[in-house]
């Protein structure tokens, strides 16, 4: 037997890893190989001559090891069988065996070869692999994924709750065995698919779609499932051709992946900087536009990076200990005005906000930045027009005020709280009507309540009393600031006015005399033109008249005629020398001394002898007083007085002229009274003017219309007054007044 | 004759019956040393011009007027030439006698045609002792006599085309009305008779009418008075 | 007026406190030719309203200034007042002044400066206020 084939049996016999046992026809153990021996634990002598059936543990008492075995049949004699092998040492091995009988080349040798093999390890890995099973099953229907396998024929294998759970739509149509395409259509009726679209041809279209994705499929994707549910979708293929199908509700992740978006633009879009850091170690976990760019980083720069390198202005050790009470959470906010360096080196000051955020997963620092160079130039811009300001209104001599509009003051200037003798902040929060004289007040009111947005601007001037009692003229500005056409503020400026004011009263009163003695110059030109001209035109006609007379030879006129032209030339010559008197006057200086008046009241009277006689007039002289005055002019003046009042006198009536004299402490007033026709209280002042004439008389008395205008010149010159009392109603009462100098 | 004082401005505006015009136009005569003057519409007919005419104004001596009558003014040289022309001109006498100042001695006399809105002719004739006036005072004289002439037009003469009656003017009508005679509504008013029938030949011509009757009528018509 | 005096002088009343304006007044009527004219004289305004009460008076010449009075819207309506309508004449040495505009509210007919009174003047005032200004259809007897 010793051929090539038997030694490469032989080789293989030996080699085996498995027990091979050799029996002969009576089931005796005629050759082992070292495997046996090995696994069974009997030597090789020992094998051999053994029954193997002795080997073999009787199942349930009784051992029938070919009699029941299996056998099979389609390979003739072959036979694979498990049994019980007891070991030499007493253990029991559960064994597959597999008996082949050997060809009955020999029939001596009609035996059977057996290979044992050790069924141990693959049991111990069915039971393994049974228990993981089971824990697998129960592993799948815990988690929240849905899980379902289809097989080759894309009929479904297995799948979980959750699977079902997400077709819930459905799921009576899941069902194992079903195929993939007749679920999805029971699914696409049952209305779980919104995204199909409504047509039949859409409907066939997305099924397609999605077959396709099922039998090829890529990267996962998402479905929507519902009006507010998203699954992802994640298709497998297996080696032997299965369909392994994973379905993630991801609802929660999708809204929260919006939201979160949304979020992250604004952060990264907001102009202030935006920083979140890792309170732990202080990293920065994202920086947003605002902050990388003001700070020249990049976000792969700045991620990572110790916050504290930023600052420019604290050592870290300095900023670790500043926000300290934020990490140990004793505040929760803090704000701090800091200097931040950019990756050029240069600086800027930087207001930044620090919050602890603690409701996350972890907890953060959230910063927010913002660069305040050019806020705190304009502050400080701000705050030196402020002070500016503030010397300036405190150097301006003007009186300056602030106040609401129902004029509650709320600021006032040195100058006007001195002006009132008062301090400033003893005037805020009181009405400036408070401080404007009350006769005042009404005007002021008046003033500032016709302010509106078209006209909010206006300036009155007034005189005011300062604390001292001093008065002074303040040109006032008051503007009324308005917002959206609602007054909201009102500024006052008060300028002292005092002397531009005197000045102005001074031109005005000027103006004033000007225009009188225009009036005056104008009626001179009257009175030249018309009155010296009218007793001319009589003149040249009463000459022509002589003329015609005596060329016709008749002398009877000529005497009248003659008279006519010679009374005519006294006229004038009264009026042209009363005109002399008068400009005359105007250049005279008063030669003052102390005198009776009633030496005046005589004088005059005398002077009048004649005309009084005419006119039957009686004087009835009180004026037994000293004066201090120009005789000559005095007499003058009382000499006009009585001329006047003979003049009108009321007909038939005998004139009476009275003298009064009153002295007080300053003044002295005489008073002439007549009972004459009296003066129109119209005319009042009208009669003081130069060549002002009431009635055209001037042939009868030398007064030719200045006697009044004569009598305010001297009372002037004397710094005194001459008035009509236009009370007195039985005749004209002129009262003249003089200051009591040097008596 | 001195030269008179010669106000156009203020009296201009002031003038406010034919007396007050009567004063213009002889102060301007007297300006240019002419003692008498004439203005008077020029017709188309044959005495060219009618000094009894109530718009007419002149200061000449009735007996001049006299020695012209039955002749006609047409003829007069002055008068004539008066007709032909539209701008002022001057007129030696000497060489052109006319019967209006013949008796005047005149030497010269100046002509300046006028117009009315209404297109009529008037011409202000003026007679003097001066030597012919230069061009400039010509012209300077011409615009004086065309603005008081205006002036004596809008206040005298265009009563014709003015429609309405002024108060007192209601008044006369009113009392007229009643039955009462110029004399009395005179009394009435205070007023002189003139002045009365003044204003009623003023009123007749405002109205388109002829006499006291019509005047009532058309007044009550028209609702002036009722 | 006129009308039923013919032949008659026409009477014409100067009213002024100055007596040479008389003599010149009459100097000057003198040289008015046509009808005869009688010139009365009165120095003050009661006189004169005594006078034209008397009757027959065809013009009044009222001077201006009559003292007491100021001016002529004092004395012309007395004579109004008086019951006198004839014309009524203001005669001033100045007549500029701005009140006498209102000259036909206070009844008077007429205004004219002293200097401007000559012999041509007073014929006009004459034609012209003794003219009858109404023709004859409007002659007062149809009423």
């Amino acid at each position: 037997m010793q051929l090539p084939a038997d030694i490469l049996v032989k080789a293989l016999y030996d080699t085996f890893p498995d027990p091979v046992l050799v029996t002969d026809g009576g089931g005796i153990i005629v050759a082992a190989n070292p495997a046996a021996t090995t696994v069974l634990g009997y030597a090789s002598q020992e094998l051999l001559g053994m029954d193997a059936a002795i080997l073999e543990v009787e199942a349930n008492g009784h051992a029938a090891p070919d009699r029941d075995a299996a056998v099979a049949a389609d390979r003739a004699g072959w036979l694979r069988r498990t049994a019980r092998l007891r070991c030499k040492d007493g253990r029991v091995l559960a064994v597959e065996l597999s008996r082949t009988p050997l060809p009955a080349t020999d029939p001596a040798l009609p035996g059977t070869v057996m290979v044992v093999r050790d069924l141990a390890p693959l049991s111990r890995a069915l039971e393994q692999n049974s228990a993981s099973t089971g824990r697998l099953r129960s592993a799948l229907e815990s988690v929240s994924l849905g899980f379902a396998i289809f097989d080759g024929a894309d009929r479904l294998v297995l799948c979980n709750n959750a699977y079902r759970t997400m077709h819930a739509a459905f799921t009576p149509a899941i069902k194992v065995g079903r195929t993939f395409e007749a679920i999805l259509r029971d699914g696409l009726d049952s209305g779980q698919y919104p995204e199909a679209g409504a047509t039949e041809e859409l409907r066939e279209a997305w099924i397609a779609e999605r077959l396709e994705r099922h039998n090829n499929p890529g990267e996962p994707y998402v479905q929507q499932i519902s009006a507010d549910r998203w699954i992802q979708i994640e298709d497998r293929i297996t080696a032997d051709n299965y369909r392994v199908g994973l379905r993630a509700d991801v609802t929660d992740l999708i809204r929260a992946k919006t939201e979160a978006e949304r979020l992250g633009f604004i952060l990264e879009g907001v102009a202030q900087e935006v920083y979140l850091v890792n309170p732990r170690d202080r990293s920065i976990i994202y920086a947003n536009k605002s902050a990388r760019e003001n700070l020249q980083y990049s976000m792969e720069e700045l991620r990572g990076m110790d916050v504290r390198k930023l600052n420019a202005e604290y050592r870290p050790e300095e900023v670790s200990e500043k926000m300290q009470p934020l990490l140990t959470g004793k505040t929760k906010l803090m704000v701090l005005d800091t200097r931040h360096r950019r990756k050029d080196g240069t600086i800027y000051v930087c207001r930044v906000r620090i919050e602890k955020l603690v409701d996350g997963p972890e907890p953060l620092l959230l910063s927010l930045g913002e660069d305040i160079t050019e806020r705190l130039e304009i502050e400080r811009a701000l705050e030196r027009k402020r002070t500016e300001f503030e010397a300036l209104v405190r150097s301006l001599p003007d009186l300056i005020s602030r106040a609401e509009p129902d004029t509650t003051l709320t600021y006032v200037n040195e100058n006007y709280a001195r002006f009132k003798g008062r301090r400033p902040e003893e005037m805020v929060g009181r009405k400036f009507l408070d401080f404007i004289e009350p006769e005042a007040r009404d005007a002021v009111l008046e003033k500032i309540s016709g302010l509106t947005p078209d006209m909010p601007l206006k300036t009155m001037e007034r005189q005011m009393q300062d604390h001292d009692g001093q008065s002074y003229w303040y040109s006032w500005t008051n503007l009324m600031v308005f917002e959206d056409g609602k007054p909201v503020e009102l500024v006052s400026v008060g300028r002292d006015v005092t002397e531009s004011y005197q000045a102005r009263e001074q031109i005005a009163q000027q103006t004033r005399e000007l225009a009188m003695r225009n009036d005056a110059l104008e009626q001179f030109a009257g009175l030249v033109s018309h009155d010296l001209k009218a007793p001319l035109r009589q003149i040249r006609l009463f000459s022509d008249m002589i003329a015609e007379d005596v060329r016709d030879g008749k002398t009877d006129e000529l005497e009248m005629l003659s008279a006519h032209i010679s009374d005519r030339g006294t006229s004038m010559e009264q009026m042209i020398s009363s005109l002399l008197e008068y400009s005359q006057l105007a250049y005279q200086t008063i030669n003052p001394k102390r005198f009776n008046l009633s030496e005046a009241v005589a004088e005059a009277w005398r002077n009048l002898t004649v005309h009084a006689s005419e006119a039957k007039a009686r004087l009835i002289s009180a004026a037994d007083a000293e004066i201090h005055a120009d005789l000559a002019l005095m007499t003058q003046l009382l000499q006009n007085l009585f001329a006047n009042s003979m003049k009108y006198r009321a007909t038939g009536t005998p004139v009476k002229i009275e003298v009064d004299v009153e002295t007080s402490d300053t003044a002295v007033s005489i008073a002439v009274t007549d009972n004459g026709i009296g003066i129109d209280p119209a005319q009042s002042e009208k009669i003081f003017g130069a060549f002002q004439r009431l009635h055209r008389d001037e042939r009868q008395y030398s007064g030719s219309g200045l006697g009044l205008a004569l009598c305010r010149r001297i009372a002037e010159s004397h710094g005194g007054t001459i008035d009509l009392d236009s009370s007195f109603q039985h005749g004209a009462r002129f009262v003249i007044t003089l200051p009591k100098i040097g008596l | 004759m001195p030269e008179a004082a010669y106000h156009l401005g203020p009296e201009l505006v002031r003038a406010v019956n034919r007396m007050d015009f009567f004063r213009l136009f002889k102060a301007l005569a007297v300006n240019q040393q002419c003692r008498y003057f004439v203005l008077s519409e020029v017709s188309g007919e044959e005495e060219g011009i009618n000094l009894q005419h109530p718009h007419a104004l002149h200061n000449l001596p009735e007996s001049w007027l006299k020695g012209t009558n039955g002749k006609s003014l047409g003829a007069d040289p002055v008068i004539a030439e008066a007709r032909r022309s539209t701008a002022p001109f001057p007129m030696d006498l000497a060489r052109h006698p006319s019967v209006l100042a013949h008796a005047s001695g005149a030497k010269t006399a100046i002509v300046v045609p006028l117009h009315t809105l209404a297109a009529k002719r008037y011409c202000l004739i003026m007679f003097g002792e001066a030597s012919l006036p230069k061009h400039e005072a010509m012209a300077v004289l011409a615009l004086d006599a065309a603005l008081i002439f205006q002036r004596y037009y809008a206040v005298i003469l265009s009563l014709d085309s003015v429609s309405g009656l002024n108060e007192r003017e209601i008044q006369i009508v009113r009392w007229t009305s009643e039955g009462k005679t110029s004399a009395e509504i005179a009394i009435i008013l205070g007023l002189s008779e003139h002045t009365v029938n003044s204003y009623i030949a003023a009123i007749l011509r405002k109205l388109h009418v002829v006499n006291r009757a019509q005047m009532v009528a058309s007044a009550l018509r028209s609702g002036l008075i009722a | 007026m006129n009308s039923d005096r013919r032949g008659q002088p026409l009477k014409i009343l100067l009213v002024d406190d100055d007596p040479a304006e008389h003599v010149l007044l009459r100097r000057t009527l003198e040289k008015v030719e046509g009808p005869a004219i009688e010139l009365d004289y009165v120095g003050d305004i009661a006189s004169a309203v005594a006078s034209v009460k008397a009757g027959g008076i065809d013009i009044v010449f009222l001077d201006n200034r009559l003292v007491p009075n100021n001016d002529f819207r004092e004395t012309a309506p007395q004579l109004r007042e008086a019951g006198y309508i004839g014309p009524i004449g203001i005669i001033s040495s100045d007549i500029s002044g701005k009140y006498f505009q209102q000259f036909p509210e206070f009844g008077v007919d007429f205004r004219i400066g002293k200097d401007e009174i000559d012999r041509t003047a007073i014929s006009f005032i004459i034609s012209e206020y003794t003219r009858n200004q109404l023709s004859d259809n409007c002659a007062e007897d149809f009423l």
